[in-house]
């Protein structure tokens, strides 16, 4: 039943040197095959990112990467160097392999970061930043990406591996293979098959399997040295008792990484788009995946996410974040506007931006964007001035998107837009003549060779016999909008056009649902197919009243609020002289503007011309809802659940740091309870306070030796100086106790004193304690009391 | 075939012992099958006999207590000793100081190249009188054999002595001879190295339970020494304190030791270890773990426990298990010994207890 034998060394491995030294390494294949184990695992688990990087490309790269640091960990483990040296090692064959995989020509020897590395590296990650923020999944592979999924997988290797190997933790390494997989599980539903999962688990088993052989290997290799007792070899390849001591522990430390993780990743709690979809993997704060984050938020059945903001203008603002004109490729992106890009927010410097503060609308919005993440920048069209914010922002003259750099983000920041808009009637725009299409810039009125038919059947048969612009985008509208058309959140999904590209506005015209990304989507295209440069705006409609009032300068600004039910998108066509307009395709959502209300003619009392923004106005209906003394504006965006919140976490913290003290004083307890309990063999008795000594001597630092008998053990305690006064004979008692329990012939009655009641063998175990802790220092008692060593001790 | 004049005779000749002639016949049976309940009677006097055989071989020999032990420890485990060193540091002082303690039939044979095995095990001669062969045994007809300088002698005579060992009786013209109970040879040998030797084979080394070697004694001791040998030899003070009943009910007594289920597993388990073990060309064998067991035994009993701890296995197991093993090239090289690779080898192997039972209990064996 104990019979652990130990595995023989391999003799053939066993080569010594010939210069007669004793052969202290021994090139054993145990560590490369953990190290292969690993890679081959990581690899399995990354290859779901397939649901998330278009194609297969990308893997060899991966491969190198996670090969190059496990090479690394294996060296290290080959050589017997320490468990750091080792992860060290492996992070230098990670950098070593990015270098030469994408740094090449700013590296020192093909390997080594050069000096040149970060002006390569920097477009890289923009790249990728972008690829981020603004593809559909699967998105389509270039360097940085691939750069960034290599580094992401090389860092998880690196993390099993440390926690399979040096730290002995296999089953608990399955985290880092759950983090690899969750990856693409949470950006993009249902982008991992069954063969996904079956590989990830395959390769958790495979390091499972690996790390427990690998653990049972007498890892001695000098046979002389004696002090192998401690070493794995010594220790058992079975765990026998204590494993659910160890599964507790192992359990409470993923509580504690499920707790401790999500609000240690900013904005994977709350914020707008939480949970995954600005999941940071990629080391990019990512806030608007404009159409996959969107479907989930909108499909998601509660809100999150609030933010608010306070106008002048007299109804609610649809906030814009960023548009989509790039609409050629696989994915709808932002046009790439690194180059056009101009600093100074405080002043918008166009032309007619600055005109139109003399003739146009102007209103003034205050935006409080709480935790939403975005490199965008939330402001209602057409910012002319913002004034409050933090960071470094540029703006785009053809889009008037917004966008901060060097890392800055929407993040927590309030400021103050100041927009303009033409004053725009129904009359003007019907007015407008086919665009110029050589007028703007050709991004906005690209369309792709191989474009779907229906999208221009459809664009001939709704708008094909009109000749105003003006009136074809109405006609587009009011077809979207049209009986035939239902919104749905779930019908992409499931009819798998959940994506951006033009397959999808095809499919969505055949199946004729959908929701804002599609009606938007199809209309701008439409647009386009009648001429009329398009682009897709994303951002937020405008949100609920909150009944809030704020007083800024003389100027009442009536509160809005929006969160995750808000997010939108919506088309805006461009019209010649006259600019780029909003139109509101989506039924259901949103507002339509009045000058594009498919019942011509303004509605009495209202006034056409103020129609700045999409969303007109309901001048009729004045702010008048009273709002609640005291309600600072800034708190409005507090959730009120967030102390209760705060407080469980901490409570969960709590007990999560409080769990192996509390497994530690169950376990004694148990055996307390054992040892008090009439009936009991005293055998029996003997062993259970045996086993509790042990524990105690583990927990202050003088764990027994596997290969050490139970004579030694006290004998070495007696003579070590961790043990004095009455705690030695104590000590005493307690072995002789469990000697005979353990040796002696169950059959006969104990020769010699009888076996020890079980209160005099607990009295005893507890003078030992007294007499280790009275030798401990504080540090050891402190750690015996929170951390103790019994709980993770393999027997 | 005339043995008498090779066989030298130190102490008593043949025939003249002290508690009268050898009993070939008298080997009862062991009396193994009493179990703990009896020995557990036997146990305050067990250890008192002990300690008067001990005390008194320490009255002779200064400073070697530990060697005393053992010696003791395969006398009542029923084995063989190997005492092995340089000459004159008291290996056969030693072996005829626990002889004479006890009261029982003593021989010595002192090994010359020239000695023959009848010179051991006896001769049949024929009886002119009464027209039969008269079987004349050997000096290995007694209680404790002493050999002197075994490996003097030439292999052929060494391997009947050795034979004796193993199958405790003589076969000569086609009749067995049952040796004495109990029975014990204690031979010396000196280092290989040194000149007019025949060293033991490993075969033949195996059959012994243990090899001691004497070293020599600390300063104080040699003092001791000097002062008190210089007169009279201390050995012909010694009175035997023990009769030779006694030392059999004794043996009986370690025989019904128990041992634990786990303790045999940590036995298994360090023969393993010395098989498997890269610096060792040659391991344990089963016998030798038999022997292991056996003296573990009587290492338990001698410290007043009816059962065997790992820890009493491994007080003997350089004695029991250093002389079978053979050191590969490389351990040699390496400048390793058979005791040190020994030592790794105890400080690697788990020793298993309770402990480890916890949780199978009540299953569990001990």
């Amino acid at each position: 039943m104990t019979a652990t034998v130990e595995r023989a060394p391999e003799r053939t491995s066993g080569v010594p040197v010939p210069d007669g030294r004793p052969p202290r390494r021994r090139p054993a294949p145990g560590p490369w095959l953990m190290s292969g184990a690993v890679a081959l695992a990581v690899c399995l688990a990354a290859a779901s990112l397939n649901g998330v990087l278009e194609g297969w490309s990308w893997l060899p790269h991966v491969v190198l990467a996670v090969a190059a640091v496990e090479l690394g960990t294996a060296a290290g483990r080959a050589l017997r160097w320490p468990a750091a040296v080792g992860f060290l090692l492996g992070l230098a064959g990670l950098v070593a392999s990015l270098t030469a995989m994408f740094l090449a020509p700013a590296s020192l020897l093909g390997v080594v970061p050069g000096p040149g590395t970060a002006r390569l590296l920097e477009p890289m990650l923009a790249e990728a930043q972008d690829t981020v923020v603004s593809q559909v999944a699967p998105v389509l592979v270039n360097p940085g990406i691939v750069l960034l999924a290599c580094a992401g997988i090389g860092v998880s290797a690196l993390l099993l591996d440390t926690i399979a190997v040096p730290l002995q933790m296999p089953a608990t390494s399955g985290a880092v293979l759950l983090a690899v997989v969750s990856v693409p599980a949470v950006i993009k539903p249902g982008s991992i098959g069954p063969w996904g999962f079956a590989a990830a688990a395959a390769g958790y088993l495979l390091v499972l399997g690996c790390a427990h052989w690998y653990h049972g290997q007498p890892a001695t290799l000098d046979p002389v040295d004696g002090s192998g007792s401690s070493g794995p070899a010594g220790r058992r390849a079975h765990p026998v008792a204590g494993q659910f001591g160890r599964a507790a522990a192992v359990g409470a430390a993923g509580i504690a990484a499920a707790l401790v993780l999500p609000p240690a990743v900013p904005g994977f709690h709350d914020g707008l788009f939480p949970e995954g979809s600005r999941l940071t993997w990629l080391g990019v704060p990512t806030g608007l995946n404009p159409v996959v984050s969107l479907g989930e938020n909108l499909r998601r059945p509660g809100a999150f996410g609030r933010m608010t903001y306070a106008t002048d203008a007299p109804t609610g603002l649809y906030l814009r974040s960023v548009t989509l004109e790039n609409l050629t490729g696989a994915r709808w992106r932002p046009s790439d506007t690194r180059g056009s890009r101009r600093t100074g927010v405080e002043s918008i410097d166009l032309p007619r931006i600055q005109a139109l503060l003399a003739d146009g609308t102007v209103t003034t919005t205050e935006i409080s964007t709480s935790s939403f993440t975005s490199p965008w920048l939330l402001a209602p069209y057409a910012p002319a001035r913002i004034e409050g914010l933090e960071g470094t922002w540029t703006w785009d003259p053809r889009t008037l998107n917004i966008r901060g750099t060097a890392g800055t983000t929407t993040a927590g920041q309030e400021y103050t837009v100041t927009s303009v808009a033409p004053k725009l009637s129904r009359a003007l725009l019907a007015s407008a003549a086919p665009a110029d299409v050589q007028a703007v810039d050709e991004v906005f009125s690209e369309l792709p060779a191989d474009m779907p038919r229906i999208i221009k059947d459809t664009t001939e048969q709704v708008a094909g016999d009109l000749d105003r612009p003006f009136e074809q985008a109405l006609a587009i509208q009011r077809y979207l909008r049209g009986p035939d058309f239902t919104y749905s959140e779930q019908a992409p999904v499931d009819g798998g056009y959940d994506q951006s590209g033009f397959g999808v506005v095809g499919a969505f015209l055949e199946a004729k649902a959908g929701y804002c990304v599609h009606f938007s989507a199809a209309m701008a295209i439409m647009a386009r197919e009648a001429g009329i440069p398009s682009r897709i705006a994303v951002g937020y409609a405008p949100g609920r009243r909150t009944g809030g009032v704020l007083v800024r300068g003389g100027r009442e600004l009536t509160q809005y609020e929006v969160d995750s039910r808000d997010a939108h998108a919506w088309p805006e066509l461009y019209f010649d002289d006259i600019g780029w307009v909003a139109f509101e395709p989506t039924p259901g959502r949103g507002v339509v503007p009045d000058y594009a209300q498919a019942n011509a003619g303004p509605a009495p009392g209202q006034a056409p011309e103020d129609n700045l923004v999409p969303g007109g106005p309901a001048p009729s209906a004045p702010d008048t809802a009273p709002e609640a003394p005291g309600a600072a504006p800034g708190s409005a965006g507090r959730d009120p659940e967030q102390p209760l919140w705060a407080a469980a976490l901490g409570g969960c913290m709590l007990l999560v740091l409080l769990a192996p003290l509390l497994l530690r004083t169950g376990r004694r307890r148990r055996r307390r309870t054992e040892l008090l309990s009439a009936g009991m063999p005293g055998a029996r008795a003997a062993l259970v306070a045996w086993a509790e000594t042990l524990d105690d001597a583990a927990d202050y630092g003088q764990p027994a030796g596997a290969a050490e008998s139970a004579r030694e053990f006290a004998a070495r305690l007696g003579a070590s100086g961790a043990l004095a006064g009455p705690a030695v004979p104590a000590l005493g008692r307690l072995r002789a106790a469990y000697e005979r329990a353990a040796y002696a012939d169950p059959g006969q009655p104990a020769g010699g004193p009888e076996a020890a009641a079980g209160k005099m063998l607990l009295d005893d175990t507890g003078q030992v304690r007294a007499g280790l802790r009275a030798a401990a220092g504080w540090r050891q008692r402190l750690a015996a009391r929170f951390l103790p060593r019994s709980l993770f001790r393999r027997r | 075939m005339d043995s008498q004049q090779h066989t030298a005779w130190s102490e008593t000749p043949h025939g003249s012992v002290l508690s009268g002639p050898p009993h070939p016949d008298a080997a009862g049976p062991h009396a193994g099958g009493q179990g703990a309940a009896v020995q557990e009677a036997l146990m305050p006097d067990f250890h008192e006999t002990c300690e008067r055989i001990l005390e008194a071989i320490n009255t002779v020999i200064d400073g070697k207590a530990e060697a005393a032990r053992l010696a003791l420890t395969v006398l009542l485990a029923q084995g063989h000793l190997l005492l092995e060193d340089v000459p004159g540091v008291g290996k056969t002082m030693l072996a005829k100081t626990l002889a004479r303690t006890i009261d029982c039939s003593v021989h010595r044979i002192q090994f010359t190249p020239d000695l023959l095995p009848s010179d051991v095990t006896g001769v049949s001669i024929y009886n002119q009188d009464k027209h039969t062969f008269e079987f004349r045994a050997g000096p290995v007809f007694a209680n404790i054999v002493i050999g002197d300088e075994i490996n003097r002698a030439s292999a052929k005579t060494q391997s009947a002595l050795l034979e004796c060992m193993e199958e405790r009786q003589v076969t000569v013209d086609g009749r067995s001879y049952v040796l004495a109970d109990p029975f014990m040879v204690v031979a010396t040998q000196n280092p290989v190295e040194m000149e007019g030797t025949y060293p033991l084979p490993e075969a033949q080394r195996d059959r012994f339970m243990a090899r001691i070697s004497m070293g020599y004694p600390d300063a104080r001791a040699e003092m001791d020494m000097l002062g008190t040998h210089q007169s009279v030899s201390p050995l012909s003070r010694i009175r035997p304190v023990a009769g030779v009943d006694e030392v059999r009910a004794m043996i009986a007594a370690v025989h019904g030791v128990y041992v634990a289920p786990a303790v045999k597993e940590y036995i298994v388990a360090l023969g393993r270890a010395t098989r498997e073990h890269p610096f060792l060309r040659l391991g344990a064998s089963p016998r030798a773990l038999l022997q292991l067991l056996r003296a573990a035994k009587a290492a338990a009993a001698l410290d007043g426990r009816n059962f065997v701890l790992p820890d009493d296995v491994a007080s003997v197991a350089d004695a029991v298990l250093a002389h079978r093993l053979m050191l590969d090239r490389k351990a040699v090289t390496a400048g390793e010994n058979a005791s040190s690779v020994l030592a790794s080898v105890l400080a690697r192997v788990p020793v298993h207890g309770g402990t480890h039972r916890l949780s199978s209990w009540p299953a569990g064996d001990g």
